[in-house]
């Protein structure tokens, strides 16, 4: 190639007055409508610290979507852009606001590509792509443990497994036909992209993700009886990210190579970089004096409140991917009418950087616990542990089948979501993460079973836990009927529910396991939706999204968001 | 018609396999070609569905690029055998590779299934005999050949004999029942690298009896054949950023 593709990739040089005229125009794009409601609204917290997401309509959006590339000769550059408008009006705090366009009818862009890219550039079978632009190379539909170049967007559940774009340099040599070697470097870490309901696991003061049981309980416990006790309640008051620094030790990359063996498509792939989802290192908590009574009820008061910050960070991991895919006829003998069936696999092995936390205060309850670092109690000295470096697995495994043209069938295990990290499963020992707990009492006084002063928690705190990664089957189906769709997935957990309590004689623990059929443990999500297509680019669909389950179970979690119903209107050109 | 044409056609007339063989012949004349297409589907009762897309071809490899409608827009489907199939999806940013089961979904929604689609060598899976002969026309009775299952259980062929190719395909199943009706019209002649000329249907209606007598018309106009398209169109690299 190229000298052209070369200059148009090296800085648009191609664009002087002989290259402008081969220049070849595509644009396209969509607007779109989704206006949503949640029918119930979701509350977690105590009076003092209440956070919720209210009922109502949830989402009010248009969107309108461009995406314009332009081809001269062996290059191109494309833009994938969409402006959003809210829909909602921000925070009005003063008539000064109201007079504020920007506050009334807020927008944002949201850019998910912006690159220039070239082939055979100075060799056959070597294009590179530099922008803003999304790599993803995982064959699973929607569950890739493997896609981890670019950050999670959690933004809109309804677009569960899109990613956020990144400024990357991706080259890719096919040497032979089939066969594809490709190196992408990723300068700038972004992290994912949380849903607007997230902020409400800020009420969940009783996640204390520390691994160590019996710390985890004792801190759990000090904190409860420090509230009941003494009337000064834990609340997390504010969360600080820390995002790794712009340095070339931090720059993400990956490499793959994919091609075909036999009729199978087959990929290695190898990443460095960070989980996207944080993950709390370090806990510093303060003492704010605010003496108040709960409105509805003035015997309940407390003296003040324990102001947790938590830090959270992005460890580093290292993931070795393989992805298959292709088609399989294990039924083909009972009849030549039986297709193959399509398969994928995606596997991820990933070694964590381990995490520690490191719990340091103020002085706080008149010197009950002194400024400082906590005292851990744990063996050489060292730090609670949040992640273990020990490497584990995700995996998504898919197979999908079309009867006849009306109904098309996809079913998939995934073993691990995309914000579960760290050992802990059915396959390598399960470790659990704290998903709710509470402290015992005694049936007959009403009094907990354990004091502030001895501070532990084995005989007074009931845990609710969960394996690090869970397993969860995913069906889907599409009825089509005339220019009508009927979409139902449903997702539902298999992991189990473990709850430790302590026995009342004995002070023992006791843990008892769930499994994700009884009502402590089931989690799902239904999804039914109805989509209409005119047969012209524009398309109506309505439907919900139904969350099912205990607050401390996957789906059940009110971070989730809850239920919500859809409608969108779209039109396509 | 000359006393030649006359002569040939009645040898072809007495030989239903060696016509069989002269049609396919005539349906594979070129190495590759590249067309655009525009197919217009109306099922009873519903909206008519309306697709424009381009086409490119070199022996049993498939390059689609649909240009509309506009959620269909820049939608690319690689076929690089039966088995092998991928869609670019521009809303999923991804290649996926798709199993042959969604054949069983007809060909993107019209009338015609992928067998239709793909089916160029009839000789290949067809045994064929003669049924009737109406001046430059001969009708064939296509059965499948001996230990090959086919899509059809018979199909109907009536062969134009100054053109060795097909006008209409009437296509049976195992009782009888006739299920579809192809026809193929408005033939567009170039010459081939063979030095022949190699023609092509400017449009193929396929009426589904099943379905209320629901139909698909493409109409197709070829832009180069035998053009030298190189092998690697008809891969993912190329699936992923479409053609000019």
């Amino acid at each position: 190639m190229s000298r052209r593709a070369a200059a148009a990739l090296l800085g648009g040089a191609a664009a002087g007055p002989a290259g402008a005229a081969d220049v070849k125009w595509e644009a396209g794009g969509l607007i779109q409508t989704d206006i949503r409601y949640r029918p119930q609204t979701i509350s977690v917290g105590s009076w003092y610290s209440p956070l919720s997401v209210p009922a109502g309509f949830s989402r009010n959006q248009n969107l309108l979507k461009a995406r314009v590339a332009a081809r001269s000769g062996s290059a191109r550059a494309v833009l994938d852009a969409d402006l959003v408008l809210m829909g909602f009006p921000d925070t009005i705090d003063s008539t000064f606001a109201l007079s504020r366009r920007e506050i009334i009818d807020p927008f944002r862009a949201e850019v998910h590509s912006a690159y220039m890219e070239a082939w055979d550039v100075g060799v056959d079978g070597l294009d590179l792509r530099v922008g803003q632009q999304k790599v993803q190379w995982g064959v699973a539909d929607q569950f890739n443990p493997t896609n981890n170049l670019n950050a999670d967007d959690l933004e809109d559940p309804l677009l569960f497994g899109d990613q956020l774009g990144n400024v990357m340099v991706r080259a890719d040599y096919t040497p032979t036909p089939g066969w594809t070697l490709s190196a992408v470097v990723v300068p700038v870490f972004k992290p994912a992209l949380l849903p607007g309901t997230g902020d409400i696991a800020l009420g969940l003061t009783d996640r204390v993700p520390v691994s160590e049981a019996a710390l985890r309980r004792k801190l759990f416990a000090e904190n409860a009886l420090a509230a009941d006790a003494l009337g000064y309640p834990t609340v997390v008051s504010g969360v600080a990210p820390l995002l790794p620094e712009n340095t070339l030790e931090n720059m993400q990359w990956s490499a793959r190579i994919g091609g075909a063996i036999g009729m199978h498509d087959v990929a290695l792939s190898w990443y460095q970089g960070r989980f996207d989802f944080p993950v709390a290192y370090n806990n510093h908590t303060t003492q704010l004096e605010d003496p108040r009574c709960n409105p509805a009820d003035p015997d309940d008061c407390i003296n003040g409140l324990l102001q947790t910050t938590a830090g959270v960070r992005f460890p580093k991991m290292q993931v070795l991917g393989f992805n298959g895919s292709g088609e399989v006829n294990p039924l083909g003998w009972m009849s030549e009418k039986i297709r193959p069936i399509g398969y994928r696999l995606e596997l991820a092995w990933i070694r964590p950087e381990a995490v520690t936390i490191s719990v340091t205060n103020d002085e706080l309850l008149g010197g009950l616990q002194p400024a400082g670092e906590y005292d851990y109690g744990l063996p050489g000295g060292r730090r609670p542990t949040v992640v273990t470096d020990d490497p584990f697995l995700k995996w998504t495994l898919g197979l999908d089948y079309s009867f006849g043209r009306h109904l098309y069938v996809n079913a998939q295990w995934v073993h691990g979501m995309p914000d579960e990290f760290g050992a802990g499963d059915w396959l390598v020992g399960r470790t659990y993460v704290a998903r709710g707990a509470e402290i015992l009492t005694d049936p007959a006084t009403g009094d907990p079973r354990c004091t502030l002063l001895e501070r532990q928690g084995e005989t007074c705190v009931r845990e609710t836990l969960r394996p690090r990664v869970g397993d969860y089957g995913v069906v889907g189906m599409d009825v089509t009927f005339g220019s009508n769709l009927l979409r139902f997935f449903t997702i539902l957990d298999f992991t189990p529910i473990l709850v430790g309590t302590a026995d009342p004689g004995t002070g023992e623990r006791v843990d008892t396991q769930y499994r994700w059929h009884t009502p402590e443990a089931l989690s799902m999500v239904l999804y039914p939706e109805l989509s209409h297509n005119f047969n012209n680019g524009f398309e109506l669909a309505g439907g919900a999204v139904v969350m099912i389950g205990e607050p401390w179970t996957k789906f059940g979690d009110p971070a989730t968001g809850g239920t919500q119903i859809f409608t969108r209107a779209r039109y396509s050109f | 018609m000359t006393l030649l044409a006359l002569l040939v056609a009645a040898a072809f007339a007495a030989d239903g396999p060696t016509l069989l063989q002269a049609v396919d012949a005539g349906l594979n004349g070129a190495g590759d070609t590249t067309a655009r297409m525009t197919a217009h589907t109306e099922v009873p009762g519903q909206q008519a569905k309306d697709a424009a897309f381009q086409l490119w071809t070199r022996g049993p490899q498939r390059l689609v690029q649909f240009e509309a409608p506009g959620d269909m827009k820049g939608t690319r489907v690689l076929v690089e055998s039966a088995t092998q199939m991928y869609v670019w999806l521009p809303a999923y940013n991804k290649v996926r590779r798709v199993a042959s089961h969604v054949n069983n979904q007809g060909f993107m929604g019209t009338m015609f299934s992928d067998a239709d689609m793909s089916t160029t060598r009839f000789s290949e899976l067809y045994q064929a005999a003669v049924k009737s002969e109406a001046g430059s026309a001969v009708t064939l009775t296509l059965t499948p050949k001996a230990g090959l299952t086919t899509a059809y259980a018979r199909i109907e062929m009536d062969v134009d004999l100054g053109m060795k190719l097909p006008t209409t395909l009437r296509y049976y199943d195992a009782s009888g029942q006739h299920l579809k009706t192809e026809t193929r019209s408005e033939y567009v002649c170039k010459p081939a690298k063979s030095g022949k000329d190699f023609c092509q249907p400017g449009q193929l209606k396929m009426v589904d009896h099943t379905r209320k007598d629901a139909f698909t018309v493409l109409k197709q106009e070829v832009l180069a054949v035998d053009s030298g398209l190189d092998v690697d169109l008809f891969s993912q690299r190329v699936l992923q950023r479409g053609v000019e």
